[in-house]
């Protein structure tokens, strides 16, 4: 050992061991050499408890969950089958189509009933204003039923006293039309009320004549007027 | 601390409820997670409490996790996050005077892991859990703050004030 040569170390020896007693330095190597705790024996079982308690519970959350939506079903159903029947009774009772009164048919409708007024509205009409899409409430005028018998076959000639129509400005024979009587049928009707008015007069003279002479004309012309808020039916 | 390497099997199986798989994964990493909480906490029963809490949670979501590989940094968050919620009404993040350190440069000791483990258990409890979650575990300022409810400025703060106080405590605890 005495023999042997004695080596001197690096100069900055010191200063590396220094640096290793800085605290950072020691902080960083001994947070992996932490001791290393462990939990007690019953430790699992307490776990193992507590999962069997959770899978217990867990098996009826999706029974109340079905349960309670089922039955909110059953009374969304219920409510929904009494609203109709409310409805149906209203409508034997007023006689009215309310199908269209329905939220469902006034969204998707093009037309709704004014069940106050008895009025048609054309909820689906618009208008381009200043390259502005703008809906237009428009009203239509209510047309009640008058005939539900089966369409009748349109005639050719209608014959007016005094004048064929297919052939105009012949005059028909005076016996042949001394044999016929005229019947005015006048049918009248308003928007706000809606009442409808049937007047009948049989053997009236004829209006269509009567005009004709008013102004000296020489053949008699047929003359159809309709009026702008009533339609004359002639069936 | 040493990192847990997990079968990918053993994962299958846990993820599949099997409760042996899943008792084999409390074996494995029983000790990481006891540790983190024990040591966050300095309770006992309270660690017990975090720990089944967190093996609990950890078979309840398994299935939601999208990186099994990811399995024992993932409990260890959940167990991070159970032991602050048990623990949240004891942190108190005061403000941390700001003077330099009188013994920033003074430190002039030897010390080793048992000891520093006895000087982090005796910290200040908001203050050893900033330092737990950064220093021990790794977390970013950023997360430790946002898993404590804290400013990023705060949690570094507090992470000064923890050392500083470790110096004091390991240097005391040298002395006795």
């Amino acid at each position: 050992m005495k023999d042997l040569p004695e080596y001197e170390p690096r100069s900055n020896s010191w200063e590396k061991i220094i640096k290793r007693k800085d605290f950072d330095s020691q902080l960083s190597k001994n947070l992996n050499e932490l001791p290393i705790y462990s939990p007690s024996e019953l430790a699992w079982n307490r776990i193992e408890e507590e999962l069997e308690k959770k899978k217990q519970t867990f098996i009826w959350w999706p029974l109340l969950i079905a349960a309670s939506v089922s039955g909110l079903l059953f009374l969304a159903f219920y409510q929904y089958d009494q609203s109709e029947i409310q409805i149906q009774s209203l409508q034997q009772a007023d006689g009215i189509n309310i199908q269209n009164l329905t939220p469902e048919n006034n969204g998707k409708g093009e037309t709704e009933l004014d069940y106050l007024t008895g009025v048609k509205k054309d909820s689906s009409s618009y208008e381009v204003i200043d390259g502005e899409k703008r809906k237009i409430d428009r009203t239509k005028e209510f047309i009640p039923e008058i005939a539900v018998e089966k369409q009748q076959e349109l005639v050719n000639s209608f014959i007016v006293k005094g004048m064929d129509l297919e052939t105009r400005g012949k005059p028909i024979d005076s016996s042949e039309m001394q044999k016929k009587t005229f019947h005015t049928v006048a049918i009248s009707w308003d928007i706000r009320n809606t009442k409808v008015r049937l007047t009948t007069k049989i053997g009236a003279p004829d209006p269509l004549l009567l005009e004709a002479k008013n102004k000296e004309e020489i053949y008699p012309q047929g003359q159809i007027r309709l009026g702008q808020r009533n339609i004359i039916d002639f069936k | 601390m040493t990192q847990i390497q997990l079968d990918s099997e053993l994962i299958e199986q846990v993820i599949a409820q099997d409760r042996k798989a899943q008792f084999q994964l409390f074996e494995l990493t029983k000790r990481m997670i006891y540790s983190l909480a024990y040591r966050m906490l300095n309770d006992e029963d309270l660690a017990h409490d975090v720990l089944q809490e967190t093996y609990v949670e950890v078979f309840q979501k398994i299935r939601s996790l999208k990186h099994p590989e990811a399995l024992p940094s993932w409990m260890k968050t959940i167990a991070a996050r159970k032991a602050i919620k048990v623990a949240k009404n004891q942190f108190e993040f005061e403000k941390i005077d700001q003077h330099p350190d009188p013994l920033e440069n003074q430190f002039d000791s030897w010390f080793d892991g048992e000891l520093l483990d006895q000087a982090i258990r005796e910290l200040p409890p908001g203050a050893r859990a900033v330092f737990m979650l950064v220093t021990v575990e790794g977390y970013p300022h950023s997360e430790a703050a946002n898993l404590l409810g804290i400013s990023e400025s705060t949690s570094k703060s507090q992470l000064h004030y923890a050392k500083r106080l470790l110096k004091t405590r390991i240097q005391n605890l040298l002395r006795v």
